[in-house]
């Protein structure tokens, strides 16, 4: 998060090279995990968050608040996300696993079992996710990704809090009702202590 | 899957998703090719932002206070992974704080890490934290024995519910110290410091409206210590290592419950890494009358070999610990304690298919048998 300093004491500056890749590369983290958690694939995830980057930094003229800008990164993501689940749909493409989201991640012998496990929780998530509606996915994406509450959920979705609400509560009833999930769910720890 | 915590878990690896070198490479020349297209309005505003940022950190390398949601590096045990900052906050005796999560370097486990920024005490530990999935409402000590008894307190820290604005700790008829929680989203965070000593202590978490949501019974952490001692350790097939530890219960409770009576033998197992799907730490107080000196407890440790640990107390006349089930009988060695203090202990981890519907007895030797007791469903 950035935010909280005077913008007139930079004025009349002029932003250099290293600048703007600081912020696409900000850009590119934040919208890159969003589009990893709604959209199919994992080249189609850095897709979305090339664009968006791009998007960000050529357009970051429009942003008056500095505070603001990753609440507006979320919400150039959410435009592009969207476009792409769309596309996706509309090629009737088969969903890609999350399983293959992360191509480096290779595991390590020791981890060859937990990595199974993680693999099937991603497969899983990812076609669960894939019934659900695409702003169903984008609002589950901002709250369980980046933590936002409610109203930022909002702001990104370009939506009032109550529908924001509403499509978080109807995406989390959809996750806890899908049987695929449910065997896969982490049973509570701590116990018998 | 029921909780927020198990979303939350379900949405880990997009948490984690970092673009690769290939990526930031390609949108850094996309960014040079659309440099000029930065009007000269928002170049100040680009520079406040950078500012910002290199502010930030240049902050953070000066105090190690960071802003929450920074990545840094670290770790618990040398292994490099990436933690996020969740909260910070300072304690009146002992100075900054700040509260990291990150998954596990063996295994993607979540971790809760809390590092203490002030001056250290030359006795105790700048860190403490713990991994394997994180209860809505937990508390854990900071190294009591060391630098919590050193200065005179001991600090407990953990996470809460969103809902949580304030912690207390409280003594006998007393609250000792508030401190609101941190952090935002579905989970927040809170550190306290209570005096080391402290009888009766209990935690508590209220909501906005000052309504309590939660108790802990955390008297163990201000007493005296516990009488632990680690009996026996197992390897199970596929890696993973699980150690028995017992001690003498002590009487621990979340609000009117007793979770933990007083004075009962009590067997607490963990295992190493922990399991996908269940808890890595576990355990049992109390005997079985049926079968006097021989107890038999189960914890699910799952994977691709799908295995069931069992293990328990066995008399001081036991040599072997018989596991009969459909696919034959197993046995294996009932152990004397590592410490060399009285009292066996046994521990085997099976297939599935091994232990369903399996029952366990102890044999010594002259053909002593005890009573079999049967495995249950898991």
């Amino acid at each position: 998060m950035v935010g909280g300093s005077s913008q007139a004491e930079m004025r009349g500056a002029t932003p250099g090279r290293e600048d703007l890749d600081a912020l696409a590369e900000r850009a590119l983290r934040l919208a890159l995990k969003t589009a990893v958690a709604v959209v199919g694939s994992r080249d189609a995830a850095a897709d979305v968050a090339q664009e968006v980057a791009i998007d960000a930094v050529g357009s970051v003229h429009r942003l008056r608040d500095p505070a603001a800008f990753d609440a507006w990164v979320h919400r150039i993501t959410v435009r592009h996300a969207v476009r792409a689940i769309r596309r996706e749909r509309a090629r009737r493409l088969a969903e890609i696993p999350l399983a293959r989201l992360r191509p480096a991640d290779e595991p390590v012998a020791a981890d060859i079992e937990r990595h199974a496990e993680r693999i099937d929780a991603r497969e899983a998530l990812a076609r669960a996710l894939a019934r659900l509606p695409a702003r169903q996915r984008l609002a589950l994406a901002l709250r369980y990704v980046h933590d936002l509450p409610d109203t930022a959920v909002a702001e990104a979705l370009g939506c009032r809090v109550g529908t924001a609400h509403s499509l978080l509560s109807r995406g989390r009833a959809a996750l806890r009702g899908d049987g695929e999930l449910a065997d896969l769910a982490p049973a509570p720890t701590g116990e018998a202590r | 899957m029921s909780g927020e915590r198990d979303i939350v878990a379900l949405f880990g690896s997009a948490r984690e998703a970092e673009p690769t070198e290939a990526e930031l490479a390609a949108v850094a020349a996309r960014v040079g090719k659309c440099r000029r297209g930065v009007r000269s309005a928002g170049r100040s505003l680009v520079l406040v932002l950078v500012g910002l940022v290199a502010a930030a950190t240049a902050a953070a390398a000066a105090t190690g206070l960071v802003p929450l949601g920074q990545v840094i590096g670290g770790g618990f045990d040398g292994t490099p992974v990436r933690e996020r900052i969740v909260a910070s906050g300072e304690l009146p005796g002992t100075g900054p704080w700040r509260m990291t999560t990150f998954a596990s370097g063996r295994g993607g486990v979540e971790c809760l890490k809390l590092t203490l920024l002030g001056r250290a005490s030359p006795a105790g530990p700048r860190s403490a934290g713990y991994c394997g999935g994180t209860v809505a409402f937990t508390e854990l000590a900071l190294g009591r024995r060391r630098a919590a008894v050193a200065r005179g307190e001991a600090i407990l820290f953990g996470s809460a519910p969103g809902r949580a604005r304030s912690v207390e700790l409280r003594g006998r008829h007393r609250v000792v110290a508030t401190v609101p929680t941190a952090g935002a989203g579905p989970r927040r965070y809170w550190a306290l410091a209570g005096p080391a000593g402290l009888a009766d202590a209990e935690i508590a978490w209220r909501d906005g409206d000052g309504r309590i949501g939660g108790r802990l019974d955390v008297g163990h952490r201000f007493g005296r210590p516990e009488r632990r001692r680690e009996v026996l350790r197992g390897a199970a097939p596929g890696g993973r290592r699980w150690t028995l530890t017992a001690y003498e219960g002590r009487r621990k409770r979340i609000g009117n419950d007793v979770y933990e009576p007083e004075g009962l033998p009590c067997l607490l197992v963990e295992i190493d890494p922990p399991p996908a799907r269940s808890a890595a730490v576990g355990g049992f107080c109390g005997v079985q009358p049926a079968t006097p000196g021989f107890t038999r407890a189960q914890r699910r440790i799952g994977g691709p070999r799908r295995l069931l640990l069992l293990y328990g107390h066995a008399p001081a006349a036991a040599r072997h610990v018989q596991i009969e089930g459909t696919e034959g009988e197993r046995s294996t060695a009932a152990r004397r304690a590592l410490d060399g203090s009285p009292g066996r202990f046994w521990g085997v981890a099976l297939p599935y298919a091994a232990a369903r519907g399996a029952t366990v007895r102890w044999v010594g030797s002259g053909g002593r048998r005890g009573r079999r007791v049967q495995v249950l469903p898991w």
